[in-house]
């Protein structure tokens, strides 16, 4: 620890990854998109008014049939879907179980980037010294905050002693640019063949690295996906949103991994081999999801994605329903930008046929999934209200709480998570699931007419 | 009482006000959004940061390459060298700069428990293959190491006690 109080000050170019802007004439596709859904809606409805009377049926009938029929294909399709991402689920942590994969232990750069992290950033660099790995440094990348963080961040700087050796810290300070940015500009300061990229205000579990990195001695892998848990819990939209993330972030993420096809690295933890990072064109600021971006690029390049339960980071859930909101809309939108921007591979399963596979399943859960959703509890409202079956709405409610909580009790279980979040269960799809899907539909109208928005900050409370 | 239709009551509330309180957040983020609208300026293509890095990351990390003169990293040249792309960027230190107050960092070295010890001794043997960008002990200069002379204050640096002295081979 000697010579630890002198800290260099200097200077260093970035590449800022900055693509050119291209007006791409959004507004003429957008009219163009109108017009023609426009057309094809009239060209239906006038279908149905002229053959209706061949068929016999009335107005009413039509309404009563087309709603059973959309009723059955929603419940094939939440079936389906429940209990094929169960079973790959129970696949991958099988094999997860029996496989012993040796121990490797490159040199690893852990990117933290801050922004207005004050609160938060001495937590996320002391479970940082704390991890259970012998080879790492940490790069914080301060992000042109307007708090204390760079005060915080320059008084963290110097060589630590890690819980197996000591650790170097440094600091890179730049002009705010965004999320994106401040990682890609960590990454190229970084000399080391493998980067952990976290979020300013998580926390990673001791295990992380170890976990993480040993999947890299396959060479296919280019990234592995941690394991994101809430760290501000006890109350109930925060438990609520813990038990999303077990059960409706995580055991997809370890179905999707059965087949090494994660379709988003989460924020908050992700290993890549740097190489991936390379092939995938580095960080993109031109969308609001940019790990969802890069894990498409990265796959686009063909790359293998691995989920690794034990790397675990604990992060900051939103404690306010606006804030949720808000995130989620970012989210919504960012992933449908995302796809957007991969929609050659959306169309073209030739090219990759992995990552179509991902883009659509993407797509399915970003848009197909909330509408099917929202419009099953407005059916159920509507023939509540008008025909007065409302016992309907106690059987349907029921047969999904079992779900739920049946696929709440095997996730709990497998991650050993607290079973306090279990009884939540019984509310979870009713309300808090359909409170984020209204969102979601809300943010993909939104993006599909090319209303601006811009970038929110979740307000840390720098608890944990 | 029957239990299905309270319980068809109380979901079809539930949903009622889901959906009402879903929307009216929405309704109510975007008015909020709508007030805090800020233009973007387009980004440049590159940037210059402020690096802070312990001093001894410097001897072991900084190669020749990273030693270019600050003259030298404004200039276009540099800038549009591919070499720069994918890696390592550009670093020049001005100064040695002083924690002005060290004693108001966190106190966050813990010790290693002793069991971990030998798991680090393991650690390190299997790392043969990936060189160590810092090694975090050296500090001297490493030929001082080399040969060491035992005198009465213990162990001192050969350099040291040569002093005005040539040698004569015999």
């Amino acid at each position: 620890m000697r010579k630890n109080k002198e800290i260099l000050r200097g200077k260093i170019i970035l590449d800022n990854f900055e693509k050119p802007h291209e007006d791409t004439g959004r507004g003429n596709k957008l009219m163009a998109t109108i017009f023609s859904t426009g057309i094809v809606s009239l060209l239906l409805i006038i279908t149905i008014a002229v053959t209706l009377p061949i068929t016999g049926l009335s107005y009413s009938n039509l309404f009563v049939f087309s709603s059973i029929v959309s009723l059955v294909i929603f419940l094939f399709v939440l079936l389906f879907r429940y209990f094929s991402t169960l079973i790959m689920a129970y696949l991958y942590i099988t094999k997860y179980t029996v496989e012993n994969k040796s121990d490797f232990f490159p040199f690893v750069s852990i990117i933290v980037p801050v922004y207005n992290e004050g609160k938060v950033l001495s937590n996320s660099i002391t479970s940082l010294l704390d991890l259970d790995y012998p080879n790492y440094e940490i790069i914080i990348v301060n992000d042109g905050s307007t708090d204390n963080t760079k005060e915080v961040g320059q008084s963290l700087v110097g060589i630590h002693k890690g819980r197996l050796e000591m650790v170097r810290v440094s600091m890179i300070n730049k002009p705010n640019g965004g999320k994106s940015k401040a990682l890609n500009a960590g990454i190229q300061y970084s000399k080391a063949e493998f980067v952990l990229c976290m979020d300013g205000d998580s926390q990673l579990s001791a295990n992380t690295l170890r976990a993480g990195i040993k999947h890299f001695t396959d060479p296919t892998i280019g990234a592995v996906a941690g394991n994101v848990k809430v760290l501000n819990r006890k109350k109930m939209l925060t438990d609520l949103q813990a038990l999303e993330y077990v059960e409706g972030l995580n055991m997809p993420r370890s179905a999707q991994s059965l087949i090494k096809l994660v379709n988003i690295i989460p924020g908050p933890v992700g290993i890549f081999r740097k190489k991936a990072i390379q092939d995938a064109g580095w960080y993109s600021s031109d969308t609001f999801a940019e790990d969802a971006d890069l894990t498409l690029n990265i796959m686009a390049a063909g790359w293998k994605i691995y989920y690794e339960q034990n790397a675990i980071s604990y992060t900051e859930a939103p404690e306010t329903l606006n804030q949720l909101l808000k995130q989620r809309y970012r989210w919504t939108r960012g992933i449908l930008q995302s796809i957007l921007k991969h929609k050659r591979h959306l169309f073209n399963p030739t090219l990759n046929f992995g990552n179509s596979l991902v883009l659509w399943s993407m797509f399915y859960e970003a848009l197909i999934w909330p509408v099917m959703n929202i419009f099953a509890n407005l059916f159920f409202i509507v023939v509540a209200l008008v025909y007065g079956m409302s016992n309907l709405l106690a059987f349907w409610w029921a047969g999904i709480a079992l779900l739920d909580l049946m696929t709440a009790l095997y996730c709990v279980a497998v991650e050993k998570e607290d079973i306090r979040l279990v009884p939540y269960a019984f509310i979870y799809r009713l309300i808090f699931i359909l409170m984020i899907d209204i969102t979601k539909a809300m943010a993909t109208i939104e993006e599909f007419l090319g209303i601006e928005m811009n970038w929110g900050k979740l307000e840390r409370i720098g608890n944990g | 009482m029957e239990l299905i239709p309270i319980l068809s009551f109380i979901i079809l509330v539930a949903t009622i006000s889901t959906f009402i309180l879903a929307i009216g957040a929405y309704i109510l983020y975007k008015m909020r959004e709508r007030k805090g609208r800020t233009s973007v300026m387009p980004a440049p293509r590159y940037i210059e940061a402020e690096l802070f890095t312990p001093n001894q990351a410097v001897i072991q990390q900084g190669g020749p390459a990273m030693q270019g003169s600050p003259a030298m990293q404004g200039s276009p040249a540099m800038q549009g060298n591919p070499a720069m792309q994918g890696g390592g960027g550009q670093v020049s230190f001005q100064e040695t700069y002083s924690r002005p107050n060290p004693e108001a960092r966190p106190s966050m070295a813990q010790a290693a428990p002793a069991g971990r010890a030998v798991v680090a001794q393991q650690v390190r043997s299997r790392q043969q293959n990936y060189q160590m960008p810092v090694e975090n002990e050296p500090e001297e200069d490493p030929t001082n190491k080399k040969f060491m002379k035992y005198t009465t204050e213990g162990y001192v640096p050969v350099s040291k006690t040569k002093t005005g002295e040539n040698l004569k081979w015999r």
